[in-house]
């Protein structure tokens, strides 16, 4: 029964954080809180730094792991994080009835990811899991003055309730016939038993649960409401952090714990894949709000990544971390972008945007960038990515899920290309100019570079994610 | 023989003030025979040596839920209304899935295939189920109970924070 508290330190930064955010909120009148967004931003740093000086190993008796992978996917969302502060300070004065709670909420959003990441057992990352899920709720619903953001935030819930009652009678199942809740001992107890009917019923549930935190397709219909009605960093927030989130959780429950029955849950997972790329993207393409395209998108994304799960592999997992890193840089950067042009201009739709490669430059190329990389066009991060995990797919075998993975793309590559029509081709309504500050500039030219050069230069990162996938299957 | 016998007890008035749930009139009358129906099932839980459980079931079904729910149904004044439609249009899938799950659970039950093993805990152990718990929850599962304990904490501001927000507007 080793505590070793010490381990959770980085997340005792995030959690300290958070509190002292919320302490201040006391004492301070009501008003903007940028300095308590380059406070948050500053701490993600911090918190990463101390991060990577930590050494491999288990706490609190074995629940807390941090290993290769929980230290990859920590650092991603504290970059998420950052870079989501950043979009707040930029986004908050659109918030009405703006309060700080707002940067500590996020702070505990951040923790709940961490703390997915590290859970090595079923109860643990269940409340993890809720922990995200309850911030998410309260952090979609902000702007609860529009009627639309208390809609998608009922819908929010709703449907999150339900698949949070699928995960956990999965769950009850999986201990039911194993009597474990730890991944390890669920492991070892399956790999010496081998499964049965009740484990498949549980495993079904289980992954029909997750597929809430993703936007996979039984439980994809809140991402356009929510996508669409919540506050923009939100939005982000919920595309880039808790995608990530929930596929750390998959590969730790599929790969890890049931790796071994991986003929029961390989139909179910391909369909789920297979589902959510075709009709992500296919309903991606009428969509006119900026917004909800994302939202469909993302469930073409889902797709892809349940794609990288179903083929099981070292190169499997690796494009699935590489497609989660491409996806945030993405994401982030189109978003800053695109919360940028709303302040001026107050709107999401297409049309809006026409003609904003002669109004800002910067902000076009930026969308343009990030766009093509989430639909994958070749010398970009999103492409290697795609690459990468279509590979995997024929490398197993699984023929159909990579011919769907591929029409897909080009379907992708049209409504993301609609978009850039409108930015390139279409005339300006308004002609005047977007004045883009100097920090920003900055921050969008490095997330341009590093989406670029994801595409052109991908060896140090493809290392680095294999060698981590490579601890998953040995 | 004797618990037994204070099983059927238990088990029947459950059932009694279970239908008295469905078919009550007043929803007061309907939330006092719901009370009725949880207490007699901590009763059996004690009777299955579950004291921890029968705690739980008091606690939280009985203490918070319902009384709340009593609370709300007083506060509102629904108290004299009389439920003129008992039974609404889902009444045939409510009887399907009702009477299906009872012969479920009647089949697995008859087959004695209810089972599931204990892990590392012997009968002996279990006996003192309160304490057990209470170590374990302690110790091994220290890491999900404090992250309940956050988890908590988040819903609370965000309660404060949402309902607020519509203060907000006067300027408070």
């Amino acid at each position: 029964m080793e505590m070793n508290i010490g381990r959770l330190i980085p997340e005792f930064i995030m959690l300290g954080g958070a509190f002292v955010l919320l302490i201040l909120e006391f004492f301070i009148p009501k008003g903007p809180r940028k300095w308590a967004g380059v406070f948050g931003i500053c701490l993600s740093v911090v918190t990463a730094v101390v991060l990577s000086t930590q050494g491999y190993g288990s706490a609190l008796s074995g629940l807390f792991i941090h290993d290769a992978i929980s230290l990859y996917f920590k650092l991603l969302f504290l970059l998420v994080t950052a870079l989501i502060f950043y979009m707040t300070i930029l986004y908050e004065k659109n918030i009405e009835n703006w309060r700080g709670e707002f940067y500590s909420l996020m702070l505990f959003c951040t923790v709940g990811f961490m703390f997915l990441a590290s859970s090595s057992d079923f109860i643990g990352f269940y409340v993890s899991l809720e922990l995200v899920a309850i911030t998410l709720y309260i952090l979609a619903t902000f702007t609860r003055e529009k009627s639309k953001s208390v809609e998608a935030g009922l819908k929010y819930i709703v449907t999150g309730a339900l698949s949070s009652g699928f995960l956990l009678y999965g769950i009850s199942f999986i201990y039911g016939t194993t009597g474990q809740t730890g991944f390890t001992e669920v492991a070892a107890l399956v790999i010496n038993n081998g499964g049965n009917g009740y484990l498949a019923i549980g495993l079904a549930l289980t992954v029909l649960g997750l597929t809430f935190k993703v936007s996979g397709m039984p439980f994809h219909v809140w991402a356009p409401d929510i996508y669409e009605g919540s506050p923009t960093p939100i939005t982000a927030l919920l595309a880039a952090g808790s995608k990530a989130a929930g596929f750390v959780v998959i590969i730790r429950i599929l790969l890890t714990a049931l790796g071994s029955v991986r003929a029961e849950w390989l139909v179910l997972v391909s369909v789920i894949s297979g589902a959510s790329l075709i009709f992500g993207n296919l309903a991606a393409m009428p969509q006119k709000n900026i917004k909800r395209m994302i939202a469909y998108a993302g469930v073409g994304s889902a797709g892809y990544l349940f794609m990288a799960v179903a083929a099981a592999s070292t190169l499997g997992t690796g494009a699935l971390m590489y497609y989660l890193t491409t996806y945030v840089f993405a994401i982030t950067g189109s978003f800053i972008a695109l919360v940028i042009f709303y302040n001026s201009e107050g709107s999401y739709t297409i049309e809006s945007l026409a003609g904003l490669a002669r109004r800002s430059p910067l902000l076009a190329i930026t969308i343009f960038i990030g766009f093509l990389s989430l639909a994958g066009v070749p010398p970009l991060g999103g492409f290697i990515a795609k690459f990468y995990i279509i590979a995997a797919a024929v490398q197993q075998g699984l023929w159909a899920l990579a011919v769907i993975g591929v029409l897909m793309a080009v379907v992708a590559m049209y409504y993301f290309l609609i978009v850039i029509r409108s930015m390139y081709l279409r005339p300006a309504i308004n002609t005047e100019k977007i004045r883009v500050d100097n920090y920003t500039r900055i921050l969008l030219y490095g997330i341009n570079a590093v989406t670029v050069l994801l595409g052109m230069y991908p060896g140090p990162l493809t290392d680095w994610v294999m060698a981590i996938a490579d601890t998953l299957f040995v | 023989m004797i618990e037994q016998i204070f099983f059927y007890i238990f088990a029947i008035i459950a059932v009694v003030s279970a239908i008295a749930v469905v078919t009550s009139k007043s929803p007061i009358h309907s939330a006092i025979a719901l009370i009725i129906t949880l207490l007699q099932v901590a009763a059996i839980f004690i009777l299955l040596r579950s004291p921890f459980l029968a705690a739980v079931q008091v606690f939280v079904y009985v203490g918070a839920v319902v009384v709340l729910f009593l609370f709300a149904v007083m506060l509102l004044d629904l108290g004299g209304e009389k439920i003129k439609e008992q039974f609404h249009q889902q009444t045939v899938l409510g009887v399907i899935s009702s009477v299906g799950l009872f012969v479920v659970l009647l089949f697995m039950l008859s087959r004695g295939s209810l089972t599931a093993p204990t892990g590392g805990y012997t009968e002996a152990v279990l006996a003192k189920n309160t304490e057990v718990i209470g170590k374990v929850l302690f110790t091994k599962y220290i890491y999900p109970f404090e992250v309940v304990s956050l988890l908590l904490l988040v819903a609370l501001v965000g309660a404060v924070v949402l309902v607020l927000n519509q203060k907000g507007k006067d300027g408070v």
